[in-house]
């Protein structure tokens, strides 16, 4: 048998068929994926990161405190600021006993 | 305007990495192409693809610019796939009796009428692809970069980080095994 000439067509049999160059899907995602953990980690974007997500806790915080203290229609300025006394005085006034009630 | 490879990789070195996903999709397609001269399965391929990628972020800083980036990348990606081919060469020993009907019967035409063979035959591709994984990983590798590729022993020896010299004795011991092989199928076949 000719084995030069065989080793020569299968030699152009390889190069006639190029590989793919087809990436399969979503490869840059698992590879960025892979990635991820070796990033390197910016200490100001962790504290700005961390900062925002408190500053967004703050706001929601003030939100609620200020509508949950807000007065009701059926009850007046008035009546909002004595409730309010009563019960930021109430353990003073329990330990005041009976002489708070002959005050008042 | 696109940023250019250095602005990329640039970027990648002063903490941010999302300009290497860039990078990733720009020079995926030839990774994957050269990995699959190497290997057969699709999740092989991916490993390999992995791995340079992999090693690529790490060994970023050592890329000086002198080059294209897409030279340096090849190198990795070529070293790699020789990594692969040594870790996996235990699975080389398969018998020509495994041979495919469309392989034998090209091999038959082949013996019987020499002038008249088709290297464009599919089953010719089959058996050029099974001869290759019986060869020792360097022999495969030059005979993949020098005959298949027609890369010239120079650009072997970039690719690979071997001497001119050490190319060229690769070069001589892969024909020589290559031979041994086709001898080997030959008497297997028809003596």
């Amino acid at each position: 048998m000719d084995l030069p000439r065989l080793h020569k067509i299968l030699i152009a049999a390889a190069r006639d068929s190029a590989p793919a160059e087809t990436v399969p899907y979503a490869f840059e995602q698992r590879m960025l994926a892979r990635l991820r953990p070796r990033w390197p980690v910016n200490p100001w974007a962790v504290w700005s990161r961390g900062l925002g997500r408190a500053a967004a806790c703050s706001v929601a915080a003030a939100f609620f405190l200020g509508f949950s203290t807000q007065p009701g229609p059926e009850t007046g300025a008035d009546s909002f600021s004595w409730d309010l006394d009563q019960a930021m005085f109430a353990s003073v006034d329990g330990f005041a006993g009976d002489t708070s009630a002959d005050l008042w | 305007m696109e940023p250019t490879d250095a602005e990329l990789i640039s970027a990648v070195l002063q903490g941010d990495p999302a300009p290497f996903e860039v990078l990733v999709r720009k020079y995926s397609p030839r990774v994957f192409a050269t990995a699959r001269r190497y290997a057969r399965r699709e999740s092989e391929v991916e490993d390999i693809a992995q791995e340079v990628w992999l090693k690529s972020y790490q060994k970023l800083s050592s890329f000086r610019g002198d080059a294209p980036f897409e030279h340096w990348l090849m190198r990795l990606t070529v070293r790699t796939c020789y990594d692969f081919l040594r870790g996996h060469q235990r699975n080389r020993e398969l018998a020509f009796s495994e041979i495919t009907e469309p392989e034998t019967d090209w091999l038959d035409r082949f013996v019987t009428e020499p002038e008249g063979a088709d290297h464009h035959a599919a089953a010719a591709r089959q058996l050029v692809g099974r001869i290759l994984e019986q060869l020792s990983p360097a022999a495969r590798l030059i005979i993949t970069l020098l005959e298949i590729e027609e890369r010239s022993v120079k650009e072997i020896a970039q690719l690979t980080g071997w001497s001119v010299p050490l190319v060229k004795v690769r070069a001589f011991r892969a024909r020589a095994e290559m031979k041994k092989c086709l001898a080997k199928l030959t008497k297997d076949k028809y003596l």
